[in-house]
């Protein structure tokens, strides 16, 4: 099985340079407006406010004025696991509501599988799981804009990034449907915040294919990821140049080198 | 007036006094009831849960109910399955116990779920890799065993029994118990095991997350031990307590006793594995994630405080430990009380350390720590199957006879 | 008896045990959980043909391309137009929230009239009436007595709002002074000549900002966003000079916190240290005036540390550098003396009209505008004096001065004045005494809640308009705003509304020739429309700035004190500009509000942001609730204890604090422009202030 994944397979990530991210919050609003992610009156409480790609401002909590801050953009992280598809989430979901697709290496969440357990909540350390409290309400007239693409979700069940998936199905619709086009090509499938973003701090592809940015981006000599050591696996790469920022991306036990507890991971 | 309802050679307060009790635990009920219609209805934002507490108060009363519940299958197991024929004398309240500690993990687990009415997509569309997959199938099925268990001691009812259909069918299912209590033993093996691997295999949750052997984290055979060591502690408490309310001794003591030294060899060697345990997370697994153990308890000292493991380990763990093993401590009943309760205390303990810790301690360096209190809907939600098995075990000691050394310790004057 | 009980029993077992075998407790749970996976309160969106349409943003002055992305005739979603000269693809949360904006509850949807103190529906045909009978009545006697309040906007539209004063016969038409306003007049002292300045920050080595938020919606937002990651890119050095670290401070280099408002000091002092490396020609005049500003002085008086101060200067002396200014996202004036101060720096660096450095761009004309008819009435007012004198028509020293002025009309666009205006209590007041106040506001914001009429304009999506793109671009250019939906609601464009009343009002009509809006902006472009509306912009790449001569000027104060006693208020308050909360003529979204921060909004509480060092000298600790006090006003609000300030400096966020709009805005936290006041330039005459002096209380 495993090796037949391995032929064909695409692995679609991202790769985001904190030393550009301004914190503008583009992303956010941008995937809030794709993905048909619903908001109500009071969304200061951040626990249970849906943003499935959320801005975090992280200091390195040193007092004035040696302090220093950096915003980091978290979607959901895809993690491949420590054997592909071993994801946190995806192996705890009782109802195969969350699966992950090795074609793409996306981890998708089917809403209306979902009956709200909530346990690949309690197994992401990313929080990048939200359960719909409530019951999405748009105020008078503003549900025409909602894209028929992403269906709302309904109370009572879990949702979060998809990496846009669906714009990814359009994208193979045209390839499908075309004669000459055989392939996805870079900039034919990206994602709403990586387009959004004014500073261009993101860059999303296949990590798999030489020919993407993001390929090359991955193993900069800065390119961390998020809780790496745990072996979540996951698709998102963080550069940056300052290696406090670095170090942020994980835990460290005193003396341990930022960068030096890579955890190995099977495959691709 | 409901004299012929009630068993033979016994004696019972009068229907007037019952009924109040009932009406007073009823009242409870309602309030549950009540809370559970407005989760229904209006959704988990009833709930204090939010998106870092995804699992709080419910999967923990879930956790415990069916931990303490764990003397149902522990006993039937000695019982029916290694032959401790005293046992007997207990079985019946045991698997009462258990009957009313699953139902009450399953009605939670019922309110508990975000789409209630596709509850059952875990049995269609089963994900065999998850560990709640194994519990909701071996719950589900002990359940049915347990209820098949708690069947014939129904149709001993003066009145059922007195139809011959029923009366053969009792006798007939008290000749296969041993193969459901060897089924049921089996059964809750595993899912106390499932649930103890609910939270070992989350790797993402240094705190929770456990090594062990093939696809099992350590949690796994941690939780079968332990429910089965303070699972009869349980069993003895709750007798112990329903002594003290009907005011009568109802098991002789050779039979406790034979339970509690049990219990004390269980726990011993449950929190001498457990210790280990500890130690080897604390040094071992911890720092492979970047921690540090104190990282793990260095919040708000009485919501996350180490004490909490102190208390877990030492007070709850090698205290009842001690005294159950040693005959003349087991045998002292201010002791036996301490460490049935001390017991109970630190496997409820356990599961909620093992539940609540893990979602509020931050993962990610830039994470805060979450502090989370119940709403009044959770708790009453939590406490109405209590009162509901408060009600049952009632209903079921005054009308069936569940306690078959009863008659001989209370004999009736007439 | 016994038999019936029990045949009944029986009868209930067998009921419940058949009901059981049979499909129909299978087929009810089934049915049961579809039914929950299509809850017919959850909407589902129609499904239908796609297409995209171009236009250009006017939610600010930044004026980037986007497209909206439409199933049939339904606005799903704007995204950045890609290779667009502006944004190249970028778009800001603002410009995403467009279909929010757009079929927002808080609309206008159809004119106004107050009548018996209630806003009433009435049809455009009365409304126009309306307008123009309240002003023919009064043209011929006092004319000058109708004033117009514009948002800084550089459209088309706009200019046919200015245009329609004039011919009206007032000369009382104002507009909010920005950063560049300042600038302009810089220019124009130091450089004599009447040019846009723009700034070519993503091509120079070393940046030095005066506070300036490049990140933080300064300039172009999303194209100063793009110009600093190129920067980044080419490892250029950004030093942010600022009392509170901003995001701009954040992605800076370097962040260096300044006394507040001593920014002239630490200039001058910069350029009497890199005169001593670096002299370019003609600027011997300024070394005598340079001296003054001696190393360990500037140190003392800036609080920044000489060493860093010598730094600072060389590498400005040795790199192709660039000083800008104008306070976070320039939507203020700044002080004509600070400018100067930087742009002293800039002609040391030689980058006039260089790359990497100050543009001095003067606009090619686009517009072909006829000569303008006027009748007599226009003509004898357009000789005298607007309110605000010869200095620039600034909103806010309109309203200084509006409680000794009587104005009996005032129509205000694009603005928001009672909410975005210093001192909004006097504002309220001064607004009060005029009895008759016109609004052209797409939204029930504050101000068009106490307005007498109210003529609603499309919003960005629905706008057909021409904006110049000049600054964005840094090249005389123009965009062409294309409407990319239909009208949601009984609304007309500005332009639109200008024409026909014009149209109405004897002595106005020559001025407006144009059969309607769509004529006129093909007789103002000619033949340039069509390639407009084709491409989206016109850009006149082969334009080349000439060098330019300048003279120095000598400032006419040092420091910049901030309002208010020190005695009574010992801290410094400083209103910030946040990216994610638009706090301009338009309310932040909904989608904009999510995004902010809990120790912005928390519930209803807004924040005060103070150095904990202060916060142990008043005794708060973090979100205890406080009272803020300025001369101005006072307000209470929630401690944010942050080390990301300089101890004896309070921040607050703009933008907050609306009590018109939906409940996903109003009410929440506080409006920072309550609490402040106004300093007018003595040169500019616009208002300078960018701080207040107050004093915080324990509640």
């Amino acid at each position: 099985m495993k090796k037949e994944h391995d032929k064909v397979n695409k692995k679609y990530g991202m790769v985001v340079d904190l030393d550009k991210c301004t914190g503008c919050g583009s992303c956010m609003v941008a995937c809030m407006s794709e993905n048909n992610v619903p908001f109500k009156e009071d969304e200061s409480n951040k626990l249970d406010s849906i943003t499935w790609m959320r801005v975090y401002k992280v200091s390195n909590k040193k007092p004035y004025p040696n302090n220093e801050v950096f915003y980091i953009p978290r979607p959901c992280q895809h993690c491949g696991g420590q054997h592909e598809g071993h994801s946190p989430c995806v192996s705890v979901c009782p109802a195969t509501a969350t699966d992950y697709d090795y074609t793409t290496g996306i981890v998708s969440q089917v809403y209306t599988r979902c009956f709200g357990c909530r346990y690949c909540m309690a197994a992401c350390p990313y929080h990048a799981r939200y359960f719909n409290w409530w019951d999405p309400v748009w105020p008078d007239g503003m549900e025409k804009y909602l894209s028929p693409n992403v269906s709302p979700r309904m109370r009572g069940i879990v949702e979060k990034c998809s990496f846009c998936f669906h714009r990814y199905q359009v994208a193979m619709e045209e390839v499908y449907g075309s004669d000459d086009k055989e392939a996805l090509e870079e900039g034919d499938y990206q994602t709403a915040c990586t387009q959004a973003c004014p500073a261009g701090a993101i860059t999303f592809g296949d990590l798999n294919d030489e020919t993407h940015a993001v390929h090359k981006l991955k193993d900069d000599k800065n390119a961390f990821r998020l809780l790496e050591r745990l072996g979540t696996n996951t698709k998102i790469y963080y550069i940056s140049e300052r290696e406090w920022v670095r170090r942020a991306g994980d835990n460290y036990n005193p003396g341990e080198k930022t960068g030096s507890v890579k955890y190995k991971t099977e495959g691709h | 007036m409901d004299s012929a309802l009630i068993p033979k050679g016994v004696e019972r307060c009068s229907l007037k006094r019952f009924l109040l009790g009932q009406a007073i635990v009823g009242a409870v009920v309602l309030w549950g009831v009540y809370a559970m219609i407005l989760c229904w209805m209006k959704g988990l934002n009833q709930t204090n849960m939010n998106d870092s507490f995804g699992f709080a108060l419910w999967i923990w009363a879930d956790l415990a109910v069916i931990a303490v519940g764990g003397g149902a299958f522990f006993t039937g197991l000695l019982r029916y399955v290694i032959g401790l024929k005293d046992l007997k004398n207990i079985i019946n309240y045991a698997v009462l116990i258990g009957v009313c500690c699953y139902g009450s993990a399953l009605l939670i687990l019922a309110i508990d779920i975000g789409q209630p009415l596709r509850g059952w997509f875990i049995f269609w569309h089963a994900n065999v890799h998850s560990m709640l997959t194994e519990v909701a199938f071996c719950l589900s099925l002990y359940m049915a065993v347990l209820i098949i268990e708690y069947i014939p001691l129904l149709l001993e009812n003066r009145q059922v029994d007195k139809i011959p259909f029923f009366h053969n069918l009792s006798h007939n299912m008290h000749v296969v118990m041993a193969v459901f209590a060897a089924t049921g033993a089996f059964l809750s093996c595993f899912h106390q095991g499932s649930l103890g691997g609910v939270s070992g295999v989350l790797f993402g949750r240094p705190f929770a997350f456990r090594e062990g052997i093939f696809i099992w984290p350590w949690t796994f055979f941690l939780f079968t031990w332990s429910a089965a060591a303070c699972g009869p502690c349980f069993t003895i408490l709750v007798t112990k307590i329903t002594e003290k309310i009907t005011n009568k001794k109802l098991v002789k003591d050779n039979v406790i006793d034979l339970l509690a030294k049990i219990s004390g060899w269980m726990i011993c060697s449950y929190i001498i594995a457990k210790t280990i345990d500890t130690l080897y997370w604390a040094f071992v697994t911890a720092p492979h994630a970047g921690f540090n153990v104190m990282d793990f308890y260095d919040d708000n000292f009485w919501a996350h405080g180490i004490w909490i493991l102190i208390m877990e380990i030492v007070i709850c763990g090698y205290i009842p430990a001690i005294i159950l093993l040693r005959e003349k401590t087991r045998q002292n009943q201010k002791l036996l009380w301490t460490a049935a309760i001390l017991a109970t205390i630190g496997i409820c303990l356990n599961r909620w350390v093992l539940v609540m810790q893990p979602m509020s301690m931050p993962v990610m360096t830039f994470d805060e720590w979450v502090l989370y209190l119940p709403s009044w809907q959770e708790i009453a939600t939590t406490i109405l199957p209590i009162a509901g098995g408060i009600m049952v075990i009632a209903f079921s000691y005054r009308y069936l006879p569940i306690f078959p050394q009863e008659q001989e310790l209370n004999p009736v004057e007439d | 008896m016994k038999i019936y009980r029990r045949s009944f029993l029986a009868l209930g077992v067998g009921a419940a045990v058949g009901t059981a075998l049979s499909p129909l407790p299978w087929k009810m749970v089934d049915d049961s959980s579809i039914w929950s996976q299509n809850w017919p309160w959850t909407p589902v969106p129609k499904d239908g043909a796609i297409s995209y349409e171009d236009s250009v943003c006017t939610l600010c002055s930044g004026n980037c391309g986007i497209k909206a992305r439409k199933i049939e005739d339904r606005v799903i979603k704007v995204e950045g137009k890609e290779d667009h000269i502006v944004n190249d693809g970028g778009v800001c949360l603002l410009g995403l929230s467009g279909p929010q904006l757009l079929y927002s509850p808080t609309r206008v949807k159809s004119p106004l009239k107050k009548i018996k103190g209630k806003l009433r529906k009435i049809s455009w045909e009365d409304a126009i009436t309306e307008l123009s009978e309240k002003l023919s009545g009064i043209r011929d006697e006092k004319s000058d007595k109708v004033a117009v309040i514009s948002g800084n906007s550089k459209s088309l539209s706009t200019l046919l709002l200015k245009r329609f004063l004039k011919a009206y016969g007032s000369p009382n038409y104002f507009t909010r002074a920005t950063m560049n306003d300042t600038y302009k007049q810089v220019i124009k002292k130091m450089h004599g000549v009447d040019a846009t300045p723009a700034f070519n920050i993503d091509k120079a080595d070393y940046i030095l900002s005066f506070g300036s938020g490049i990140i933080d919606g300064w300039g172009s937002p999303v194209n100063s966003i793009k110009a600093n990651s190129k920067g980044v890119d080419n490892s250029r050095k950004l030093v942010q000079i600022e009392s509170r670290m901003s995001n701009t401070a954040i992605v800076a280099d370097k962040w260096v916190p300044i006394k507040p408002g001593t920014d002239i000091t630490l200039a001058y002092g910069i350029a009497a240290e890199v005169i001593k490396m670096k002299e370019p020609k003609g600027s011997a005049s300024l070394k005598p005036f340079l001296n003054k500003y001696g190393l360990s002085k500037v140190a003392e008086v800036t609080g920044i540390d000489a060493a860093q101060i010598t730094e600072m200067a060389k590498d400005f002396a040795t790199n192709k550098s660039i000083a800008i200014c104008g306070k976070g996202a320039g939507n203020t004036a700044g002080s004509f003396d600070e400018f100067v101060a930087v742009h002293t720096l800039n002609i040391l660096a030689n980058n006039i009209n260089k790359k990497g450095g100050v543009q001095v761009i003067k606009d090619s004309g686009f517009f072909n505008w006829s000569n303008m008819k006027m009748d007599s009435v226009a003509k004898a007012a357009n000789k005298k004096q607007a309110i605000t004198g010869n200095k620039f028509p600034d909103t806010e020293s309109f309203l200084n001065k509006l409680p000794n002025e009587s104005v009996e009309v005032l129509l205000i666009a694009n603005d928001n004045p009672l909410y975005t205006m210093a001192d909004s209590d006097a504002v309220k007041k001064a607004f009060e005494k005029i009895p008759y106040k016109v609004s052209f506001s797409s939204f029930m914001d504050e101000t068009t809640e106490i307005a007498d009429l109210v003529l609603p304009v499309n919003v960005n999506l629905e706008q057909t308009d021409v904006v110049s793109i000049t600054e964005s671009v840094q090249k005389p250019g123009i965009g062409y705003v294309a409407p990319v939906s239909d009208l949601q609601f009984n609304t007309k464009d500005l332009g639109e509304i200008l024409i026909e009343t014009a149209k109405t009002i004897d002595g106005m009509a020559d001025a407006f020739p144009w059969d309607d809006y769509e004529s006129c902006i093909s007789a103002i472009l000619g033949d340039k429309l069509e390639s407009l509306q084709e491409e989206g912009v016109i850009v006149n790449e082969d334009y080349r700035a000439k060098n330019l001569s300048f003279k120095f000027i000598a400032p006419k104060n040092e420091v910049l004190a901030p309002k208010g006693d020190k005695g009574v208020y010992p801290l410094v308050l400083v209103p910030y500009d946040s990216i994610r909360i638009p706090n301009g003529y338009i309310g932040a979204p909904p989608f904009a509000v999510k995004t902010v921060s809990d120790k912005v909004i928390k519930g209803k509480d807004g924040f005060v942001e103070i150095n904990p060092v202060t916060a142990k000298q008043l005794g708060l600790s973090d979100k205890s609730s406080v009272k803020v006090k300025t001369s101005e006003g006072s307000c209470k609000v929630k401690v944010n204890l942050s080390e990301q300030i300089m101890p004896g400096v309070v921040a607050m966020a703009k933008g907050l604090g609306h009590t018109a709009y939906d409940k996903y805005l109003a009410g929440k936290g506080v409006n920072v422009n309550n609490l402040l006041g106004t300093v007018e330039d003595p040169v500019t005459g616009s208002n300078c202030a960018w701080a207040i002096r107050c004093k915080i209380e324990k509640v």
